[in-house]
């Protein structure tokens, strides 16, 4: 009888272990310390690194204890002086009342500590670094704050690389990014609120703003889209962003990344929110509008003519990259009269003996492109330069010698690459924009481009980030959004923040009267 | 759904029934510089220069070939063509059209520029041309001076001509149809024939070709043509060589010459009594002395004011000139008088429009010119 009772206990523990899994949140520690220790044990069930060490009291030894972390991820030093020694040591009395307060108070000596019963809590803590105190008799544990990182050292990223400015980037580690942050904008306006994504990653993430600043739509917004996110794991923020994307098709962005501390902090000064995600250096910016492909740190670190010009070159090259090929085929295949005589004669010399036609040419020749640069992206640098000069004599010369491809096409590509490449933060777009202008544009001449154009032209004036339109210059302060938009004027006549994006009531950012008045 | 699909076959059905796409290769096609058209037993020989991309090597200017065809009509012939040569031809970049002169007299231009107006690749500002000699292939024939192409240069030397020398005056081929289907206004087309430059023959421009209708009844030599130009200001530049009568130390007249540098002329409506119309051309040159023989290299204002009138009395004598042939050797009205009194007075314009052609021979044009010369360069 006795003997089935306990069977029936240990059965009943199986059953509820089962179901602890799905769902842990209401799961909760008693009082009783082997019951919390073997819940905690079988969740860890074959995970090597778990450790459990018992600790008895020097002189009381009524006084349990049980610490359990993960190996690794814990600073053993720590454990060992700060915890497992003052534990060992104490002298205290045990009130039944007031002890966990005591441990917590008086014994411990460390930093941050959490009191906490829930079973989830506790998972998501020991598999981040911390470690877990159970006293005897007690349903509330402590959450003693020992993780221990082995981080990369701060450097500049190598995808958003500036000529003049600060070159540090973010890390892996959210903690350290946070710390950056901190270090740029010293005040307490900057709120910074913890959220834990991904079921199976609890993914750490931070939605950092200016509280003064910020619009609270946009933030609510955020908010309320972070919370229908229910996904395994996020080990990226691209993750992210394809969860809460306004238009979830679209080729082009809506919300920015970057790895650069001064980036963010720039962003969040004219009002908009970032979001830290634990495990990426690149951390999340929006809302986004459509100029902010076009713009980069360095146009507020280099003089405004130079980053003005810089800026329009850009817009330039978005524009040629999607175009050319397309209006080349429409121009070369349909509408030869377009041409003036000298420049078609060349191009017809140029095409006499060429085996395939301009527009089959052209889709060959930028995929070629394609293949290039995809295969240079992933190459070590030494590598990287056989290939370049493979790609530039083979596809380039050979090519037009032996007369495979015409001449002007590997220029016409060679523009286009060249452009494409200006804009880094296209890239989806460039090559589905440019593809369909050319597909369009190779079956029905300049007509087919123009409505793929137009296609086009309507999609990114529709585009909306977080209900903020990111083409948008017939609203109210539309003067505000031209000073700061594909021109930068200088920074005294930057004074207010864009309408669309900041607090309404908080909208100037500069107001300094320097030197003359008239400025 | 199936609103979608009505939408998308919708969509499709408004691509493919669009106007003019098709999808031509660059190497699908004879690409035509410049046309001659003759006549030969009563059908049309049209000889085409074309533009011959094959056998021009690389680095080398494009060379060019005759391809000739027959036609009872110029399209018929266009189309023949093809019999010949692998591509179909493109006239898109073609530039000049050369009319023999025995076909603009016999069977007039409007025959030979319908199909070209009509035709979808044809440009409207080709220039078409006559030919002084007894073909028009024979222009073709002949080596450019200045490019390998000949079209290209007599196309240039053509619409070049009006600002520096002004012994012709180029019409596109859209002119030449509002002209014409225009009863006010009569037609002229640059003149072409072919001279001797170091033993080789060469094309060069000859004045003007003079229609009445669309039928050529006469030239106007390079120099009559400067003045007719003058006269309807159309006139950019050239140069007006006098004899001047200011002695010099040599006490000898010797010739001068004079470079237009504007020039505003204006006709108008003066009066109409029983049979007499009367008009009055006023013109207005300004001109630089270009050379002046004297050997000071000096030239004092009194002799300036007596050289304008020279010059402004020999330009007057000219036009006049000018004006009497074609009032009388061609009677067309080249000129525009008609449309003059057209735009002036209306009213009188209504009354003597049937009347126009008998009164045209005798109207009274009273010509005042004025030369000013406002700068004697400068001689080191």
């Amino acid at each position: 009888m006795l003997f089935s009772k306990k069977k029936n206990e240990e059965l009943l523990f199986e059953n509820k272990l089962n179901n602890l899994n799905n769902n842990l949140a209401e799961y909760i520690l008693t009082e009783e310390l082997d019951y919390n220790v073997d819940l905690i044990s079988k969740l860890f069930e074959n995970v090597d690194t778990y450790t459990t060490r018992k600790i008895i009291n020097e002189n009381d030894s009524k006084l349990k204890y049980v610490l359990i972390y993960c190996e690794g991820l814990v600073n053993n030093e720590v454990i060992n002086e700060s915890i497992i020694k003052p534990l060992v040591l104490s002298r205290n009395k045990r009130t039944k009342k007031y002890f966990l307060d005591t441990v917590q108070n008086e014994i411990i000596q460390i930093g941050s500590m959490k009191k906490t019963n829930s079973v989830k809590e506790i998972i998501e803590k020991i598999t981040y670094g911390d470690t877990l105190l159970i006293i005897d008799g007690y349903n509330e544990a402590l959450l003693l704050n020992t993780p221990k990182f082995n981080l990369r050292s701060v450097s500049e990223p190598e995808n958003e690389k500036i000529l003049l400015g600060p070159r540090e980037g973010f890390t892996e580690s959210i903690l350290f990014n946070i710390s950056m942050l901190h270090r740029k904008l010293r005040t307490n306006d900057l709120k910074i609120i913890y959220k834990t994504l991904g079921k199976r990653s609890n993914t750490k993430i931070a939605i950092c703003y200016m509280k003064s600043i910020v619009k609270k739509e946009i933030l609510q917004d955020l908010n309320e889209r972070l919370d229908k996110i229910n996904i395994d794991g996020i080990l990226d923020s691209n993750y992210i962003i394809e969860l809460i994307k306004d238009n979830k098709l679209s080729p082009f962005r809506t919300i920015g990344t970057t790895e650069r501390p001064d980036v963010v902090v720039g962003k969040m000064l004219e009002g908009r929110i970032a979001l830290l995600i634990d495990g990426t250096p690149v951390a999340l910016t929006l809302p986004y509008l459509f100029v902010e492909n076009f713009q980069s740190s360095e146009d507020y670190y280099l003089g405004f003519y130079y980053t003005s010009f810089s800026r329009i070159i850009r817009a330039l090259g978005f524009i040629i990259t999607c175009t050319i090929p397309a209006l080349y085929i429409a121009i070369v295949a349909f509408h030869h009269e377009m041409i003036p005589t000298s420049l078609f004669l060349n191009i017809t010399m140029e095409r006499q003996s060429v085996p395939l036609p301009a527009s089959l040419e052209a889709f060959v020749m930028l995929l070629v492109f394609e293949i290039l640069r995809e295969t240079g992206v992933r190459m070590p640098t030494g590598v990287g330069q056989a290939l370049s000069i493979v790609g530039a004599l083979v596809i380039g010369q050979a090519a037009v010698e032996a007369k495979l491809v015409a001449a002007p096409m590997i220029i016409i590509v060679g523009i286009t690459g060249i452009t494409s490449l200006l804009i880094p933060k296209m890239n989806a777009a460039n090559i589905i924009v440019r593809f369909t202008n050319l597909l369009l544009s190779s079956i029905f001449g300049l007509f087919g481009f123009l409505i793929s154009s137009c296609y086009w032209l309507i999609h990114i004036i529709n585009l909306k980030s977080f209900n903020v339109n990111q083409v948008d210059f017939l609203e109210k302060g539309w003067k505000t959004k031209f000073n700061d938009n594909i021109i930068r004027m200088p920074w005294p006549k930057l004074r207010k923040r864009d309408y669309d994006i900041a607090n309404q009531k908080n909208l100037i950012r500069n107001n300094s009267n320097v030197g003359d008045e008239n400025a | 759904m199936r609103k979608k699909t009505l939408l998308i076959i919708t969509f499709i059905i408004c691509f493919l029934s669009t106007g003019c796409w098709n999808y031509i290769g660059l190497n699908e096609m004879t690409v035509v510089a410049g046309v001659a058209i003759d006549k030969v037993n009563n059908e049309y020989l049209l000889s085409y220069e074309i533009y011959d991309l094959q056998s021009t090597p690389q680095g080398y200017p494009i060379v060019s070939q005759i391809v000739q065809s027959k036609g009872k009509t110029i399209f018929d012939a266009v189309r023949n063509a093809k019999k010949r040569v692998s591509n179909k031809m493109y006239f898109s970049d073609a530039r000049i059209i050369i009319v023999s002169n025995q076909i603009a007299k016999e069977d007039g231009i409007n025959s030979i520029i319908n199909w070209f107006t009509r035709d979808p690749e044809v440009r409207e500002t080709l220039q078409i041309v006559i030919s002084k000699e007894n073909s028009a292939l024979e222009l073709l024939k002949v080596n450019g001076l200045t490019s390998t192409i000949v079209s290209n240069d007599i196309k240039t030397i053509v619409e070049k001509d009006e600002k520096v020398t002004s012994s012709t005056e180029a019409v596109p081929i859209y002119q030449i149809y509002n002209i014409l289907s225009n009863k006010n206004m009569s037609l002229t087309l640059p003149l072409i024939h072919l001279v001797k430059n170091n033993d080789q023959y060469v094309c060069e421009t000859n004045g003007i070709a003079v229609f009445k209708n669309d039928k050529l009844i006469g030239y106007l030599s390079s120099e009559e043509s400067k003045y007719y130009l003058l006269a309807k200001n159309k006139l950019k530049g050239g140069i007006i060589t006098i004899n001047t009568k200011i002695k010099t130390a040599d006490k000898n007249s010797f010739n001068i010459s004079l470079e237009i540098k504007s020039n505003s002329s204006k006709i108008k409506y003066v009066s109409f009594d029983q049979k007499n119309l009367k008009i009055k051309l006023i013109t207005n040159t300004e001109v630089t002395l270009g050379e002046y023989k004297d050997q000071n290299n000096k030239i004092n204002d009194k002799d300036l004011t007596k050289l304008e009138k020279e010059a402004s009395q020999y330009i007057k004598k000219q036009i006049e000139k000018v004006i009497k042939k074609i009032q009388y050797d061609f009677n067309t009205d080249i000129l525009g008088l008609k449309e003059v009194l057209y735009k002036n007075n209306p009213k009188q314009y209504k009354k003597l429009n049937n009347k126009f052609d008998k009164l045209y021979k005798n109207i009274d044009v009273e010509v005042d010119s004025k030369v000013e010369i406002f700068n004697t360069g400068f001689t080191r």
